[in-house]
C-alpha cells in the first residue's frame, strides 16, 4: 500500500506533466484510480489502481480531485485520476427566444428542477443537472413539457461538477 | 495546533432497517481487535438509539466510556444533518477529536430516512447504507441514491428471508448490477452473522489497516 497525501498536478492544466503524460502513456507506465463524484470531495479512499497498485489517499479537508490528477509520480509510474462519467441532462435555451421568455423560461426550469431536488450547473445559456437512468429523461420531458417550445433537452455521459452552493438536496 | 482528523463512517438507512444493531455488533469486534470507537447517533426526535447504545456497549459490556456515545435530535429530514447541513454533527465530531484523541473511529449513524440518504464527504469518509429483506428481493434493483453511492451496502436479517419470500441470491445479483460491483455484505444484526465482513472493510477501506493507535 502506498500512502498519498497531496495531488502532485493535472496532466490537463500543466503542460509539462501533460508531456511526460504522453509519454509515460506511450511506454505503458501510466495507471489509473476511478474516482466518483463523492469520493473527489473525499479526505480518506482506498483505491486499486487498473494494474493493481494499492492507493490510500489522504488529503487535506476541503481538497478536490479533478480527473487528470497525478498522485504519484515516478520514473516507472505515474498514477492519475479519473473521475465517473455520469448520466447528465443538459437543457439549453432556444437562442431565438425574447429576454422576456428567456427570463420566465429560466425561471420555471429552476423551479422544476429544484423540485427535483438535483445539483446543478449552469454555463453558456444551458443547464446540467444528473439522473440516474435513462427512463428519468421521459419524466423531465414531461414535467418541463410548457417550456418545450423554448428549449431544448438531451443527455450524454459525461463528468459532473456541480457549480458551488448547488449541490444535491433529495428526499 | 488543530487535533489530528480521525477517520469517520457514516451508516445510513431506512427505518428499522437495524444501524443501531449494526453498530452494537460492529464496536465488539473491533474492540477485540484493540480499536477505540466513538459513536454519534442521529434521530428526529428521541435520543432513544443513543440511550440503548450506551447502556448495551458502555454501561453493560464496558467497552468504552459512557460519553464516547453522543445522542443528537436532528429535528425535521435526517438527511439534512449528515449531509446538506452537517455542522451539528461536525461539531460533535470535532469535540471527540479534541478531547479523545486515542480513538482510531468515529461511527455516525444517520436517523432513519429513506432510499436517498447519503452522507456529506465534509462529514464522513467512508458510507455504508443498510437495507433489509422484509422489502422483498426487489429492494436492490429498484436503486436510489443511497444504495448505488454507498461504499458498502449491507443486507440485514437475512435469517427471515424465507418467510417474507426474499431470494438473496437475486438480492445479490442485482446488487452488483446497481453498484458497478461495489462491495454488498448479507448479515444477520441479531446473532452477529456477517458482521466480521463489515469490520475487515471497515478495517481495510476506513483505517488503511493501521494498528489500533492504543498498540503503539
Amino acid at each position: 500500500m502506498i500512502h498519498i497525501n497531496k495531488v502532485i498536478g493535472n496532466i490537463n492544466s500543466d503542460s509539462d506533466l501533460g508531456k511526460k503524460y504522453q509519454t509515460m502513456l506511450k511506454n505503458d507506465k501510466v495507471e489509473k484510480i476511478q474516482v466518483s463524484r463523492l469520493e473527489a470531495d473525499r479526505t480518506r479512499i482506498r483505491k486499486l489502481s487498473n494494474k493493481g497498485t494499492d492507493l490510500a489517499l489522504t488529503m487535506e479537508p476541503g481538497s478536490h480531485i479533478n480527473d487528470g490528477d497525478v498522485v504519484l509520480l515516478t520514473e516507472e509510474k505515474m498514477i492519475i485520476t479519473k473521475r465517473d462519467l455520469e448520466n447528465i441532462v443538459i437543457v439549453s435555451l432556444n437562442s431565438d427566444i425574447s429576454t422576456q421568455q428567456t427570463l420566465e423560461t429560466s425561471i420555471k426550469l429552476g423551479h422544476i428542477i429544484g423540485n427535483m431536488h438535483r445539483p446543478i450547473k449552469v454555463t453558456n445559456n444551458k443547464v446540467y443537472f444528473p439522473i440516474q437512468s435513462d427512463s428519468e429523461i421521459e419524466l423531465f420531458k414531461k414535467l418541463f413539457h410548457n417550456l418545450s417550445k423554448n428549449i431544448d433537452i438531451k443527455n450524454e455521459n459525461m463528468i459532473f461538477e456541480p457549480d458551488l452552493g448547488y449541490d444535491i438536496h433529495g428526499h | 495546533m488543530a487535533p489530528k482528523r480521525i477517520p469517520r463512517v457514516g451508516i445510513g438507512g431506512p427505518v428499522g432497517s437495524g444501524k443501531t444493531m449494526l453498530i452494537e455488533q460492529i464496536v465488539p469486534i473491533l474492540s477485540a481487535k484493540g480499536y477505540k470507537a466513538g459513536i454519534i447517533s442521529n434521530d428526529v426526535v428521541s435520543k432513544e438509539d443513543a440511550e440503548r447504545m450506551r447502556r448495551n456497549l458502555a454501561t453493560d459490556k464496558g467497552l468504552m466510556p459512557e460519553e464516547l456515545v453522543i445522542g443528537v435530535a436532528t429535528g425535521g429530514c435526517p438527511h439534512t444533518a449528515v449531509r446538506e447541513d452537517p455542522s451539528i454533527n461536525l461539531s460533535v465530531v470535532e469535540e471527540l477529536e479534541s478531547k479523545y484523541d486515542f480513538l482510531d473511529l468515529i461511527l455516525i449513524e444517520s436517523g432513519g430516512d429513506n432510499i436517498t440518504t447519503t452522507f456529506s464527504p465534509a462529514l464522513a469518509d467512508y458510507f455504508i447504507y443498510i437495507i433489509d429483506v422484509t422489502g422483498g428481493d426487489k429492494y436492490p434493483r429498484k436503486r436510489g441514491l443511497g444504495i448505488e453511492n454507498c461504499d458498502l451496502l449491507v443486507i440485514n436479517k437475512t435469517d427471515i428471508a424465507p418467510y417474507v419470500g426474499a431470494d438473496l441470491k437475486i438480492m445479490e445479483r442485482d446488487a452488483k448490477i446497481v453498484r458497478n460491483s461495489k462491495p454488498t455484505v448479507f448479515v444477520n444484526s441479531k446473532t452477529g452473522l456477517g458482521v466480521n465482513a463489515v469490520v475487515s472493510f471497515i478495517i481495510k477501506d476506513v483505517l488503511f489497516d493501521a494498528l489500533p493507535k492504543s498498540s503503539k
